[in-house]
């Protein structure tokens, strides 16, 4: 009967030292369970930020590139510009060379005697109206 | 410049004895005319130039030359100082200068006249004479032929220059097409 008795209490024991595993591991799990739903939503503000990040990056990206096109822009114009001065400019100066020298060749050809001795008669007269001051 | 510096220093004192002796007209032309006799006997000029001989061997050399050239006391004195501190190189703007002195003195303008046809004697005298009245000095015009002016005149006296010629006016003319005026 004592033998019997005690076997009861031992196995009553080890139940009741089950059933408190059981729900320590209940509670256990319940804690994880937390825990997993709290990192998915972690991931997802991590995940969010980045997004954010990669888009304001993006727009300054965008606005740089803007920036930096426009001075290009600008540059070109003012490049541009000069270049087109510099033709004028030697535009005019071989149009004035040319100019006389056509001048200077028609002369040459048609200039007579006459025309040499009224010149200096002229270059005389000048000189007499004019004072070294 | 330096050779003209040295030159005008030697020339003043030629300039300045041959004034004391009432010789400048005469020891001026001697001048000029041994510069020319040298000019003409071109090795004489060079040995008495030349860096390489002693004064001595040029001095020597200048006696000789004195033998068949009849040079005045003064004019051989005066070389034979300039070979001795070796200024005989600069014997063509010693005598360039010495005129210089000598128009100075005299109130003689002397200048170029460029011009790209023959000037008539008339016309030179014309210019001379309208030039004199501007600088107050007589005027000696040596004429030179210059084509490329096309047609007019040009006078130089030394700083002072009065273009006239048709090259000139071309250019001119050039300047405003390029200024786009």
């Amino acid at each position: 009967v004592n033998f019997f008795h005690t076997r009861r209490e031992n196995l009553l024991k080890q139940y009741e030292e089950l059933l408190t595993k059981k729900k320590e591991a209940e509670a256990k799990y319940l804690e994880l369970q937390e825990k997993i739903k709290n990192l998915k939503s972690e991931a997802e503000r991590i995940y969010q930020s980045y997004i954010e990040l990669g888009m304001r990056e993006r727009e300054r990206i965008i606005e740089e590139a803007k920036l930096q096109a426009e001075r290009i822009k600008e540059q070109a114009q003012i490049y541009i510009a000069q270049e087109i001065e510099k033709a004028k400019e030697l535009l005019k100066y071989e149009l004035a060379e040319e100019s006389v020298k056509l001048a200077e060749e028609i002369l040459r050809k048609s200039i007579t005697p006459e025309d040499q001795r009224r010149l200096v008669k002229n270059f005389i007269e000048q000189l007499k109206g004019r004072s070294l001051n | 410049m330096r050779a003209l510096a040295v030159a005008l220093k030697y020339a003043k004192g030629l300039f300045i004895a041959a004034k004391e002796l009432n010789k400048v007209k005469d020891l001026g032309e001697e001048l000029r005319s041994f510069l020319n006799f040298l000019k003409e006997n071109k090795e004489v000029l060079q040995v008495l130039q030349s860096p390489v001989y002693p004064p001595e061997i040029k001095l020597e050399i200048l006696k000789e030359i004195v033998k068949v050239y009849q040079l005045s006391p003064e004019i051989e004195k005066f070389m034979s100082l300039l070979i001795e501190r070796r200024r005989i190189q600069y014997i063509e703007e010693i005598v360039f200068m010495y005129q210089v002195l000598w128009d100075e003195e005299e109130g003689i303008a002397r200048g170029e006249v460029y011009s790209p046809y023959p000037l008539s004697e008339e016309e030179k005298r014309d210019l001379e004479d309208v030039l004199q009245k501007q600088l107050n000095k007589q005027v000696l015009l040596e004429v030179k032929h210059a084509p490329e002016l096309l047609g007019g005149l040009k006078v130089k006296i030394g700083d002072y220059v009065w273009d006239g010629s048709l090259k000139s006016q071309l250019e001119k003319f050039k300047e405003i097409i390029i200024k786009g005026v």
